[in-house]
Formats: C-alpha cells, structure tokens, sequence
C-alpha cells in the first residue's frame, strides 16, 4: 500500500521535500506512519534529537481533513499529512 | 457574515476588511492586526516565513467563528480574518482579524477568542530570520489529538 505524507512547517526542512512516498506491505495505523518517519529521521540525522521528538509530539490529518489519533487505520486513504506543533498569528 | 482566506503577504491589507465589516446594524469594529517584531526570545528578528495547511485552516476557521457566534450569542456580526502565507518582513502584518457586532463588549469579546483560538488549532507555522542571517521554526503548540 502506498501512502502519500505531507510535510509541513519544520518537516518540510527535515525531509527536504513537501511530501513523503511510503510503501507498507498490510493496512496500516497513523502509529505505523509515525515510527516510520522515526526510522527515517534516525538514519539520515542520528545525531539529531530534536527532529525525532518533533515527530513524536506532531498530529496527524487524514484525507477528510480530520485530525486523526495513533489507532486510525488508513483504509482508503492514500494521503496523510503531519502536523507539527503550530504556532501562527 | 464571515470572510476567510490565507494569502500571499503583499496583498494583506485592512482596506479590504474594512469594506467588508462596514454594517450598520454595528455600533462596534475591532481590528486586530498581528505584526511582525523585532525581537523574540532575545533575537532580532528581521522577518518570518509562514507555512499553512491552507484547506484545514480555512476549515478551523470557520469552526471557530461558528463557535464564537454561539458563545456570545450575536446575531448580525461581520467577520474578517485573513492569514497571510510566505515571508512577512518586520513591522509588516501576518494577520487581520475585523469585526464588526451591535456592541462594543461583544466585539471585544469575539475579536479576543478568535485569535486566541486560531493561536492553539490552526495549522500555521512560523520560520523565524535574524539579524546574524540565522533562522529558525518556532518550537509551537501540539494540536489536541481526541
């Protein structure tokens, strides 16, 4: 299943791009989404811890634009967004 | 009545939200613009670049003037907000926020929770430049997962 995460903010700087391609083998939940995007972060930027409690602290929306908790499963969505912690105005 | 939308910086003005609140059922306008300043945490700041989700904020917009509407009870308030969405350079504004209501606790009142709310459940992301040609995200709020 191929999934579609879009960056924002701080992530887009981290991943250099304003958006991820993903390949998962069975029907994922956000949570799988997340530890991957830690796989990630510790191979490219080991030394960097901020960048993985970044992730960790960020929240999910899924393609109906609702933020979505670590047990959503991704059924038909092909699209995810992260959102970092938010700070506008 | 509302009015949303992000846009680019250059075209941010309160002109437009001025026409826009004029009502004369109001006997009340705020305006509440957010500015750029020069200093944060001790650093010169010299400008931000601002990142949206613009669907899901243009969403949680509409929520919160819903929200608000139903909290205070009015009944023929104008809303404008607009956000603006890439580098604003110092002393220029990020946002406007008009209102216009019958009176003047009630504008007040509405004015004030709609910033407050957009500060915590917005999804806008500030990059802060400094004078020492640095920059860096602001470290932000986490958005309440149910």
């Amino acid at each position: 299943m191929k999934i579609k995460v879009k960056l924002f903010g701080n992530c887009k700087d981290i991943f250099k791009n304003s958006a991820l391609h993903l390949n998962f083998n069975k029907k994922i939940k956000v949570k799988d989404i997340r530890n991957k995007l830690i796989e990630i972060i510790e191979i490219k930027h080991s030394t960097n811890k901020s960048y993985k409690d970044l992730i960790k602290k960020s929240a999910f929306c899924s393609e109906q634009d609702e933020i979505v908790n670590d047990s959503y499963v991704l059924k038909k969505d092909k699209i995810i967004s992260i959102i970092p912690p938010i700070g506008g105005g | 009545m509302l009015h949303v939308a992000i846009v680019d910086t250059k075209k941010i003005n309160i002109i437009r939200a001025e026409k826009f609140v004029k009502n004369f059922d109001a006997g009340a306008s705020i305006f509440f613009v957010g500015n750029i300043r020069k200093n944060n945490n001790n650093k010169n700041v010299t400008g931000i670049t601002y990142d949206s989700f613009n669907k899901l904020v243009i969403k949680i917009f509409k929520k919160i003037y819903g929200e608000g509407i139903k909290k205070f009870r009015l009944k023929k308030a104008k809303v404008f907000i607009e956000h603006a969405k890439g580098y604003v350079p110092l002393g220029k504004p990020s946002i406007i926020i008009a209102v216009s209501c019958k009176h003047r606790s009630e504008a007040y009142q509405l004015s004030r929770y709609l910033i407050e709310q957009i500060k915590i459940r917005a999804p806008i992301w500030k990059k802060e430049y400094y004078k020492n040609q640095k920059s860096e995200w602001l470290k932000g709020t986490s958005i309440k997962v149910k």
